[in-house]
């Protein structure tokens, strides 16, 4: 057989000899640790399971040790799948007997592949890799409540109809809870409180998050209001802006983007401020842009611009001059006033710094000028007087 | 945690010094979003991100804020461990087998095998006859090999998966520079021996390699 022959016939056998692929499998975290978990409490956790198989690849899991039979998976069979860029979430429960006595127990759970390849020669083994997943439970018998808010809002409503109110919060305590929640509302102004509202929100056990909403009916006039949004246990609140509609009424909805300004200037330097205003409704809105300019939490100037004609899903730009008399840290702040609305509130800073020194040079430029006006003035004066003398001779 | 002027390492230190992507809030305010591509191998644990701004005005600030990078327990292998053909009678070759660790944490490892299931006392089974669990065995002593290492020598692998045996003094790190700082390496050989009907034609089994936490 030519030599060209068998290189071919070894390049084709070494193409369709088996490949001994590499297969990743992971855990992350590798452990779990469920701190002041009430005796007959509950927590819960998520672990991912990933791997760099193509296709799709079997997990198998065991749970084993002295928490074995207080998990419980949130998944069905013992069995589930992953591929590469295809993580597997896997949600575990934990739920203590209530005469547990307090302290700390372990397991673990261990996720195991399906078998990785496919053996072709006599003797051989299939590779099966498997991770264990470390488990600790801290079991306390003090209860402790704890929370974080967020995503809080209150939408808008015609006259008549409901508004609604919506949260989410997620339980970092060890007790199921029920948040309570407040609403304030005040008027457009902001100097009064029209109406306050209490609810308490649904059961959210330990470890977890949940949104809820509740809808409210708050008979006030149409317009512009401000909400005042609290859960109290969890230490956070809001302040939202929402409508009361005339029935069949379009919303009008502006933002002021930002108050831009040149941010150091001098002493004396006349000083450009613009509020850039957004028209975000459907229809178009009078606006201007209504402001106060402060050094050391004094006013010293105030902000009214021309009312300007805003067309829908249109931006402009009010401008105002200003000129600072000394130097300092100024706070330019102001919000734009349209249809009837206010916008929230925005601020911008300028810097001014004391006029720098004139150079010599250009200080004596004036006094030069002068000098060679009042010479060419005296010899006009002499150029003049000679001329009268040789009339007269 | 590293103080912020340390050289870049993919395990304990990031750097960008490019980052200007930002959203205007108001005059005096802008949100910068910087992005970090972190590897696998990245450690655990909290970490620190220091950011310092400079203005056109040559002023200066900095801040920081934390987040966490949650452990990796991962390992890698090879699909298949290949002895090749061989008589009865024989001991395979000397065939090398890498393990090494895809996670963030260093890994002990612990092996089992089994022919058909778990306790089945076997390590193959093949088209007739089959091969004892105590008949394949390795070692992690692989440096400087030049001959056939002697069998009775090297490590028994546990039959059941549920008592698996650890590998001891085998620990394999994270990963540091390269991908071979985190892969060890281990030499397996199996004796075939003769038993009534056998064995005789294709012979397989199973192993089960488990990566836990070496120090949780």
């Amino acid at each position: 057989m030519n030599k060209m022959r068998k290189l071919l016939l070894i390049g084709l056998a070494l193409l369709i000899l088996p490949q001994a692929l590499a297969a990743t499998i992971g855990v992350s975290p590798g452990n779990v640790k469920f701190e002041d978990v009430l005796q007959g409490g509950y927590a819960e956790a998520t672990v991912f399971i990933t791997s760099d198989v193509d296709n799709n690849l079997s997990i198998d899991y065991q749970i084993s040790g002295d928490v074995s039979t207080w998990i419980k998976p949130k998944i069905n069979g013992t069995q589930f799948f992953v591929q590469k860029g295809k993580p597997g979430r896997f949600e575990l429960v934990v739920e203590p007997p209530a005469n547990v006595r307090p302290g700390v127990y372990t397991g673990k759970i261990n996720f195991l592949t399906g078998a990785l390849g496919q053996l072709e020669g006599t003797v051989g083994n299939l590779i099966r890799a498997g991770v264990d997943l470390l488990i600790t439970v801290d079991i306390t018998g003090e209860e402790r409540v704890a929370c974080t808010a967020g995503g809080l809002s209150f939408s808008d409503g015609e006259v008549g109809f409901q508004h609604r109110f919506t949260s989410t919060v997620l339980n970092t305590g060890n007790v199921r809870l029920s948040p309570g929640n407040t609403v304030r509302i005040w008027n457009k102004f902001q100097d009064e409180i029209v109406k306050e509202l209490q609810f308490t929100g649904p059961e959210i056990l330990p470890t977890t998050s949940r949104s809820y909403s509740r809808d409210f009916e708050l008979a006030l006039a149409p317009g512009q209001y401000w909400a005042d949004l609290t859960v109290p246990e969890c230490g956070y609140s809001q302040l939202v802006t929402f409508n009361v509609l005339e029935e069949g009424a379009v919303v009008d909805k502006g933002t002021l983007q930002e108050i831009r300004n040149k941010p150091w200037v001098e002493v004396g330097e006349l000083v450009e401020i613009n509020a850039i205003f957004s028209n975000d409704g459907n229809r178009f809105v009078l606006a201007k842009f209504l402001g106060t300019i402060s050094l050391d939490d004094k006013i010293v100037d105030t902000i009214e611009t021309d009312e300007l004609r805003v067309e829908s899903r249109d931006s402009v730009q009010f401008s105002h001059l200003f000129r600072p008399r000394e130097p300092g840290r100024y706070v330019v702040t102001g919000r734009v006033y349209y249809n009837n609305k206010i916008s929230f509130e925005k601020s911008s800073v300028i810097n001014v710094v004391p006029k720098s020194a004139e150079p010599f040079t250009k200080k004596l430029i004036p006094y030069l000028v002068y000098l060679i006006i009042v010479l060419i003035i005296l010899i006009l004066l002499v150029k003049i007087k000679q001329a009268r003398k040789r009339r007269g001779r | 945690m590293q103080p912020y002027q340390t050289a870049d390492d993919n395990r304990t230190h990031y750097t960008n010094s490019s980052c200007d992507n930002f959203t205007v809030i108001d005059g005096d305010t802008r949100r910068y979003s910087c992005l970090f591509s972190i590897q696998y191998w990245a450690n655990p644990g909290q970490w620190v991100c220091n950011a310092t701004a400079n203005d056109t005005g040559k002023a200066t600030a900095f801040g920081n804020t934390t987040t966490t990078i949650n452990d990796l327990i991962a390992l890698s292998t090879p699909s298949m461990l290949d002895f090749g053909d061989t008589g009865v009678s024989n001991i395979t070759d000397n065939t090398l087998f890498n393990i090494s660790n895809a996670g963030n944490k260093k890994i002990n490892i612990t092996i089992a095998g089994f022919g058909n299931q778990s306790n089945d006392t076997l390590a193959m089974v093949c088209a007739q006859g089959n091969i004892s669990w105590d008949n394949q065995r390795f070692t992690t002593n692989v440096s400087n090999i030049t001959a056939p290492y002697d069998f009775n020598a090297m490590k028994l692998v546990n039959n059941s998966e549920y008592n698996a045996t650890l590998v001891a003094n085998f620990t394999i790190d994270q990963r540091n520079m390269t991908a071979e700082s985190a892969t060890n390496t281990t030499l397996w050989r199996v004796n075939v021996v003769p038993v009534a009907g056998g064995p005789y034609g294709i012979c397989n089994g199973t192993l089960v390699i488990n990566a836990v936490d070496a120090f949780p």
